[in-house]
């Protein structure tokens, strides 16, 4: 986008509740704490908050203005997005650009989920494409895609596993994961087939979530302790449609997200000390090393082996668990990405921590329709 | 020739009316992808209107016989409304066109990269007065 004019936008304040299942509580009463949590530790009055974005893909009409009931916030424009796994993180976007062009000074964008409506298992998906109606699930493709990659580089299913046991190690350390112990490859090959080669503890799990984000100008009078996070970089990509051949070990919508982003802010992958990626299942997380330029083609589970996005490595992938720690609830997942990626660059991030944090990167995509990668992918950096 | 119906066990792929298919003469039932007549991209199921160029004028191209398999795997918890477990597959024709579909079973010996048949088969109808249905699938090259 244009930069001309466009005023550097700063993350003020973060909420996030723990992920897990709540069977009993409404929509509007999961994300009220992420709410009122982010407004507090912004030190925005509510009456300053001049829009506010939702992020939702399965949660019903208008769950900004059902929010927005909740936390004092009615009477403001309210715009709800959705855009499947991206949900949060676009709603995130189009703030920005609110911000950013100076249309809007302060916003509050909430992403939220309640995935045990549905009542377990697999996300719905649309029943008028042709590969749903032939069977086709979200774990069934990312199985695909693992199947392939394994096949080309010569990789086992104990190098997916691998993944998992990285996830909850860093899991185990975030108070709002929904997995909370730690995990060995042995454990996660055994358990329960879902997709060859994919076993249940390589699948993220469901469950609900919130998490809230209140930003501002950056050069806007502080009324926090905390340090002010910017945001360096945003970019949103669409997926291309293909009738044809497609590598399904290449996430094309994420590499032409991630290398618009990096064009236009001279960011280069090297530079990343943090990263909150869409691990929705354990290929997915190695693909999005290679993607990412994190390291080259095929060479994912050597980084991972490595220890180099593990904590203490030089690129953390993932420090909150990701997905697979956290559960996806799908509209949530893109802002409580960005509230750990802002709470690292602040030094808060506790038994997590990633020494000395500078710059970060949150990555999410999604959206399973016939003939696409992807539906949507939406990644954004911040610095301090 | 004479078509097999039902010959495939009843839930591999989906119930789909008779616009999925067409009749390719002696070779027998086909998918009914389309061909562009301006920007010549292939698209399965057949398109009116291009998605690509938006030309209308759009050429019948069956689809028929072998395909590679892309890669597969098999669904062991799947939606209630399909028996598990089931294998599904992408396979690239020689045309070009990729599609989506079932394995004949969830027990043969499937290889990335090896050729599979297409099948396309008619199914009568549930009750008398209701139209023919048809479901496609990959089997074994050698089936």
């Amino acid at each position: 986008m244009s930069r001309t004019n466009f005023r550097q936008v700063a993350v003020l304040g973060t909420g996030i509740i723990p992920f897990g299942k709540y069977k009993d509580v409404s929509v509007p009463h999961l994300a009220r704490p992420a709410v009122i949590d982010a407004l507090n530790e912004a030190g925005v009055a509510r009456a300053d908050i001049d829009t506010l974005y939702c992020g939702a893909a399965i949660s019903g009409w208008m769950a900004g203005q059902r929010i927005a009931r909740e936390t004092g916030l009615t009477g403001i424009p309210i715009i709800n997005v959705e855009n499947a796994c991206s949900s949060s993180a676009t709603a995130f976007r189009e703030a920005y650009i609110a911000v950013g062009s100076g249309l809007v000074d302060y916003a509050l964008v909430v992403g939220v989920e309640k995935l045990t409506r549905l009542g377990g298992g697999m996300l719905p998906l649309d029943r008028e494409d042709i590969e749903t109606a032939n069977g086709m699930v979200m774990p069934a493709l990312y199985a695909m895609r693992a199947k392939r990659y394994l096949h080309e580089h010569g990789y086992t299913s104990r190098d997916l596993a691998a993944v998992s046991v990285k996830s909850r190690k860093h899991g185990a350390l975030t108070p709002y994961a929904q997995f909370r112990t730690e995990t060995t490859i042995d454990e996660v090959l055994a358990s329960r087939a879902i997709c060859d080669p994919l076993t249940l503890l390589q699948c993220c799990p469901t469950g609900d979530g919130a998490a809230a984000l209140v930003i501002g100008p950056a050069d806007a009078p502080s009324r926090s302790a905390l340090p002010r996070i910017n945001v360096v970089g945003s970019h949103l990509a669409s997926g291309r449609f293909e009738a044809g051949y497609r590598d399904m070990t290449v996430p094309e919508i994420t590499m032409r997200c991630v290398s618009e982003l990096y064009e236009e802010t001279g960011v280069d992958p090297k530079d990343l000390d943090v990263l909150e990626c869409h691990d929705a299942f354990t290929i997915a997380e190695l693909l999005y090393y290679e993607a990412l330029g994190l390291c080259e083609r095929g060479e994912a589970p050597r980084l991972l082996h490595e220890g180099t996005s593990s904590l203490g490595g030089r690129h953390v992938v993932n420090p909150s668990g990701g997905l697979l720690s956290k559960g996806h609830p799908v509209g949530a997942s893109g802002a409580a990405q960005i509230v750990e990626i802002v709470r690292q660059l602040q030094g808060r991030a506790e038994r997590r921590q990633v020494d000395g944090a500078k710059l970060g990167l949150t990555h999410v995509t999604g959206g399973g329709t016939a003939g696409f990668d992807h539906g949507a992918c939406c990644i954004h950096l911040f610095g301090r | 020739m004479e078509k097999a119906i039902n010959a495939a066990p009843p839930d591999v792929g989906a119930l789909l009316p008779a616009s999925y298919v067409c009749d390719d003469g002696d070779a027998g039932l086909a998918l009914a992808a389309s061909r562009c007549a301006h920007c010549g991209k292939p698209v399965f199921p057949a398109a009116t209107i291009c998605p690509f160029c938006l030309s209308t004028d759009n050429h019948p191209l069956p689809l028929r016989g072998s395909a590679t398999l892309y890669s597969f795997t098999t669904v062991h918890t799947g939606p209630s409304t399909w028996e598990t477990p089931y294998s599904i597959g992408y396979a690239d024709f020689p045309n070009g066109v990729r599609v989506f579909a079932k394995l004949a079973n969830s027990t043969g010996g499937w290889r990335i990269d090896a050729p599979v048949r297409l099948a396309v088969r008619e199914v009568a109808p549930a009750k008398p007065g209701d139209a023919v249905s048809y479901r496609y699938f990959f089997e074994e090259a050698g089936a």
